[in-house]
């Protein structure tokens, strides 16, 4: 992940905003990060008494695809937090949200927050929390329903990326966040040395590469289950 | 379509019929929601609230698991048919992940109230959820407040409202009731069933938590009601999640010294 170029769009929506509630904010930043489309961070002083009424016009306004933290400057606390895994409803960004914040965030206006964010306090259980996710969601709403209606290409691509996203966040027990989609297989390799995690990987992309059908689409999904329970090995492993 | 309690229960029994093809896989299933309760709404209560726990060896051989994902597809394409609301499939999971399930409707999936076993074991007593799942049920109200409520605010000052907006007002109160009293009593500390999180609410702090039963109550005739009540009782749910909201960060803020 280079280092991000915030677009004229959202410049514009900052001083859009500020110059609406210049009494009211005391801090936007603008974040890139590896797994969506970036965001930002509206942190309001600690009096504001009803946010609803401040950001009614943001939602509004917002450029399409870029997420929204809005917070008083006492509750940066929630930068930190797990977040929902919701897959593939949500890509859930808060696991990499406050590294990305700290050492790639962008102030574009008021006072620099980026040292008082801390890091997820237990990096090891986020994992744990993202195959959890995958068992409740990803199941249903993803494997069952597309399965169901024959969407099969959209099977294969949702799992690569979920394939990719849980070895990410693997990565951030190592401390490691400067991951893009690209590379997270090659880092996962450099630090993990799973062989069975690397011939479902080399499977599965031989999956995608290959005309969508049924039967592929069935072999994704013993492939994805393959993965998740080595995956679960590895975080038990880990936690033991 | 005049749907009917009968054509759910017709609906449940084919789901049973088609959960028994998975022969010794299935281990159990339990059903949840307003089917378990007895608390059908027609039209509007969804297919099919339940878990099926298979054997773990299913997830060991390539030939058991696509046969029994296979038997699951069937089923979910008959419940498509049916002509009932059918949001989204049942979870299935691997015995050996009983003990990961989400903490935040664990007490609802344990309680004889709110659950019922329809096939196989009665296994909710071995039911349990991971430390790493406790904390995200704990985190949650936080971003199911960012996801699912903040946007709604781009609602209370526009004029006028379209069909859609009135739709996505609908579905965000519907979140506001479902998972706002139940994930803050999480967050306080207090974990609880969906069915008694507001009364539970109400008795561990000062807030008002009648919204609930008025939003409820306002939905049934939503799509009557003019523009200016929908804000009105889109400002009062959006007051309540920012007084819960603020009333848990004060405790948060409080335990850790500030």
């Amino acid at each position: 992940m280079g280092f991000p170029m915030v677009s004229q769009e959202i410049r514009d929506f900052t001083r859009r905003f500020v110059n609406q509630h210049p009494e009211d904010v005391e801090s936007i930043l603008y974040y890139p990060h590896p797994f969506a489309r970036g965001g930002l961070v509206l942190v309001f002083k600690d009096e504001v008494e009803f946010l609803p009424d401040l950001i009614s016009d943001a939602y509004g306004e917002l450029p399409q695809g870029i997420s929204l933290y809005c917070l008083r400057s006492s509750e940066l606390f929630e930068l930190s937090l797990p977040g929902l895994f919701m897959p593939p409803m949500i890509i859930n960004e808060r696991p990499h949200l406050a590294f990305c914040l700290k050492h790639k965030g962008i102030l574009l206006y008021g006072r620099d927050i980026r040292n008082e964010i801390d890091a997820p306090p237990n990096p090891k259980m986020l994992l744990e929390a993202h195959i959890e996710g995958c068992l409740l969601y990803l199941r249903d709403h993803g494997i069952l329903r597309w399965l169901e209606r024959g969407a099969y290409e959209t099977l294969i691509r949702e799992l690569d990326a979920q394939l990719r996203h849980l070895m990410a966040t693997a990565l951030l027990a190592y401390n490691v966040w400067d991951v893009d989609a690209e590379i997270v297989f090659d880092r996962f390799r450099e630090l993990y040395h799973d062989r069975e995690i690397e011939e479902i990987w080399r499977a599965f992309s031989h999956l995608v590469q290959e005309a969508a059908d049924e039967n592929s689409a069935l072999e994704a999904v013993w492939l994805f289950e393959r993965f998740l329970r080595r995956m679960r090995r590895i975080s038990d492993e880990r936690h033991s | 379509m005049n749907v009917t309690v009968e054509d759910y229960q017709h609906a449940l029994e084919g789901f049973l019929e088609d959960m028994r093809r998975l022969g010794d896989s299935v281990v159990s299933v339990l059903l949840y929601g307003s089917l378990a309760r007895g608390d059908i709404r027609p039209g509007q209560s969804d297919l099919m609230d339940a878990y099926v726990f298979l054997k773990e060896e299913v997830f060991e051989d390539k030939d058991d698991f696509l046969r029994a994902i296979e038997v699951m597809v069937n089923a979910c394409k008959k419940l498509s048919r049916s002509g009932l609301p059918f949001h989204h499939p049942f979870h299935y999971y691997s015995m050996d992940e009983i003990k990961r399930l989400p903490a935040v409707f664990l007490p609802t999936l344990r309680s004889n109230r709110s659950s019922r076993v329809i096939l196989g074991e009665d296994i909710r007593n071995q039911m349990g959820a991971s430390h790493a799942g406790q904390l995200v049920a704990c985190a949650s109200f936080f971003e199911v407040r960012r996801l699912f409520c903040l946007p709604l605010s781009r609602y209370l000052h526009k004029i006028p409202l379209t069909e859609q907006d009135r739709g996505e007002i609908s579905a965000g109160l519907t979140y506001i009731r479902k998972y706002i009293p139940l994930s803050a009593c999480f967050a306080l500390g207090v974990h609880v069933e969906e069915s008694e999180a507001i009364a539970v609410l109400s008795r561990i702090v000062d807030v008002n938590v009648d919204v609930i039963e008025q939003i409820k109550s306002f939905q049934r005739s939503m799509d009557r009601k003019p523009d200016e009540e929908i804000r009105e009782i889109l400002r009062k749910a959006l007051e309540f999640v920012e007084m819960l909201h603020r009333e848990i960060c004060l405790r948060i803020q409080n335990k850790d010294g500030g």
